[in-house]
């Protein structure tokens, strides 16, 4: 696979000062080019947290503790003022989670494309004009609506109009953080339909952070699940899908619909809440612990690391590190 | 267009009413002018009712019924005559009003745009580097000095710096010496009797300017489109002004236009403080006086111009705002 495009490693990400929120815990994460990776989650897991930590959007009161993020070969933590500037949108773009607040209120949608290629870019005025017509034209968006203002587009082609946005400079690393979430349902299909059409002639990267794992399943090429500011399993999305390993997993599976055999599957929901990431309400064993129906003795006292289970497998979880692994 | 029809229907509306009842107060109000002026030219004795009569006749007091006063008054707002103020007994109230007004447009309307501009460049600054320190010295010493009562403050400047020290002149709008023509020398003193009254205005009136921009800009800045703007990579200084202050500005721009309405009926306080010889000087004499004509003058040229702002602002919104003016749709 050759260096990975992105490496997170141990990554902690706390909101307030140390005995604050510990919305991140030492992630550890590797993005190859041009791999789709889904990172999945309840509300409140940190997934949002990592993505923008990732982006290095994070503003205080949260703050990186610890770790470090390589991002094309040199420390993406690193990197300040014109050299931040220039590695952001040339390499590494995002798309937010409301399309809607994203864009500027004020602004035409070509301007707020135009300021873009202005400051990263020496094309001439002719050349981004033709940009924006293709960008828009690309996720089937009419050109009349580039002098447009955004309120005076839908919900969905604002959602468009976020995505041709982060795709002007041609960046190795799109973090996409909800970006459907606050569409319908058909909506959010013709805009993922358009997403993975554009992905067949480009090739870049995503983080696509989303709540819905039945939806990143069909979407990703590769799925990291999160829980109480910790990935918890990280595996392809087949394999995923037919294989779980985390009881987490396991349990987010059950209360996914799936249209073709939703009778073979029972759906349940998961009792409980997510864990408070305070640094004093942080027990000693797995953050799981108090909501799993497979834990023993073992998983109170003692926190499990994630640790390989096969050849492109990774859990943290003290009951499946005993079975043995399936050929 | 149909947003500009309904601005100027709208328009129309209140200046009627509001001339309407620039009409009705005065004449609602008790006592009446010409027993005042006796009072005031013989002292305290019996008035005889020729006399009287004499005087409402010379100060053309009408005692026809108010419907055919208010046709009266109608015809007079239209040709601006609003017949001779009692107080400056045979000067028409058109004269004083116009001798009154470049005192207080220039000097008000000076401090107001400064102010403005001032305090609102100061928020941006404050709300950008919000927290540090310059937002701990700016916004803290503004509200300060926009807290205390502004009697008191312009008192106590014209204490200490006039009276005391004798820097600047201490009242007037320039030196009774010299008589108001256009030359340097009239000029220079009347600057120089500015200083002091700006001064005041402009200090006690930046404050709000400066906590309106940053209170907006600091909500602004916690915008989405902002983080995204940050995440494009776009220079800093486009952020803060393109994206920021420019969203934030708005709401300081309606309080500007208005203030710029209110600049025209003066700044009662600080006329009277330093006998400034403007129109809220003014206004608190033919209070004083029981000068309907030059009251109802006065309160007439206010109205029109608090109006004609509020107008002039709901047609700048459409340029500065595109989604107030939602015909755009597409």
């Amino acid at each position: 696979m050759g260096t990975p495009l992105l490496d997170v490693h141990n990554l902690t990400v706390v909101y307030g000062r140390t005995d604050g929120v510990y919305a991140v815990r030492d992630v550890n994460l590797t993005l190859h080019h041009g791999e789709f990776l889904g990172l999945v989650g309840e509300s409140g897991c940190g997934k949002s947290t990592l993505a923008y930590a990732i982006a290095r959007l994070i503003k205080p009161p949260a703050h990186i503790a610890q770790g470090t993020v390589t991002f094309r070969e040199h420390n993406l933590l690193g990197l300040h003022g014109e050299a931040l500037r220039h590695e952001r949108w040339e390499h590494l773009a995002v798309v937010l989670q409301s399309g809607m607040n994203a864009l500027n209120p004020l602004m035409t949608i070509e301007r707020q494309f135009f300021d873009v290629m202005s400051q990263h870019t020496r094309w001439p005025m002719s050349k981004q004009r033709e940009r924006v017509y293709e960008l828009l034209e690309m996720v089937h968006v009419e050109r009349r609506f580039a002098s447009c203002y955004p309120h005076q587009l839908s919900g969905g082609m604002k959602q468009r109009v976020a995505i041709a946005l982060s795709m002007i400079l041609e960046p190795e690393l799109i973090i996409m953080d909800e970006p459907t979430t606050a569409l319908d349902v058909v909506v959010q299909r013709t805009i993922l339909d358009n997403l993975m059409e554009i992905r067949k002639a480009r090739e870049f990267a995503v983080i696509f952070v989303s709540h819905d794992l039945g939806l990143v399943l069909e979407i990703a090429d590769r799925v990291a699940v999160m829980y109480a500011g910790e990935i918890v399993e990280a595996q392809p999305a087949e394999q995923l899908y037919a294989q779980p390993l985390h009881p987490y997993t396991r349990a987010l599976l059950k209360s996914v619909a799936d249209p073709d055999d939703i009778r073979e599957r029972r759906f349940s929901g998961l009792p409980g809440h997510p864990p408070d990431l305070h640094l004093d309400s942080i027990g000693p064993g797995c953050p799981f612990y108090p909501r799993c129906t497979e834990h023993e003795d073992r998983c109170r006292n003692e926190k499990p690391t994630l640790s390989p289970m096969g050849p492109e497998s990774v859990v943290s979880c003290w009951i499946r590190r005993k079975e043995p692994v399936d050929a | 267009m149909r947003y500009l029809t309904r601005r100027v229907a709208f328009l129309i509306g209140t200046l009627w009413v509001a001339l309407t009842f620039n009409f009705l107060i005065p004449r609602m109000m008790p006592g009446s002018p010409a027993e005042t002026m006796i009072a005031n030219f013989h002292g305290k004795g019996q008035i005889n009712p020729n006399a009287l009569h004499a005087i409402q006749i010379m100060l053309g007091i009408s005692t026809a019924p108010l419907w055919k006063q208010y046709l009266q008054y109608w015809g007079q707002v239209l040709q601006f005559k609003f017949g001779i103020s009692y107080t400056y007994f045979p000067y028409t109230v058109t004269h004083m009003i116009a001798q009154a007004l470049p005192y207080t447009l220039i000097l008000v309307g000076a401090c107001t745009v400064i102010s403005f501009v001032l305090g609102t460049s100061l928020g941006i600054a404050a709300a950008w580097w919000r927290g540090g320190r310059f937002d701990a010295t700016a916004t803290t010493a503004l509200n300060f000095s926009s807290a205390f009562p502004y009697f008191w403050f312009a008192l106590f400047a014209a204490y200490w710096v006039s009276f005391r020290f004798h820097w600047l002149p201490l009242s007037g709008a320039f030196s009774s010496s010299i008589s108001p023509m256009f030359n340097w020398t009239f000029v220079s003193s009347a600057l120089r009797h500015a200083i002091l009254p700006a001064l005041t205005i402009v200090i006690s009136s930046m404050g709000g300017w400066l906590l309106g921009m940053r209170n907006n800009m600091i909500s602004t800045l916690r915008e989405d489109y902002i983080v995204l703007a940050e995440a494009k990579g776009l220079r800093a200084s486009w952020i803060a002004f393109r994206y920021a202050a420019r969203n934030a500005i708005l709401p300081n721009i309606t309080g500007f236009a208005m203030a710029l309405g209110f600049v025209v009926s003066g700044s009662l306080v600080m006329e009277t403080v330093f006998a400034y010889p403007g129109i809220g000087y003014l206004l608190v004499n033919a209070v004083g006086n029981e000068d309907y004509p030059l009251m109802q003058g006065v309160f007439l040229i206010i109205v029109l111009a608090v109006v004609m702002a509020n107008f002039v602002v709901d047609l700048l919104y459409v340029f500065i705002d595109p989604r107030v003016s939602n015909e755009g749709r597409v």
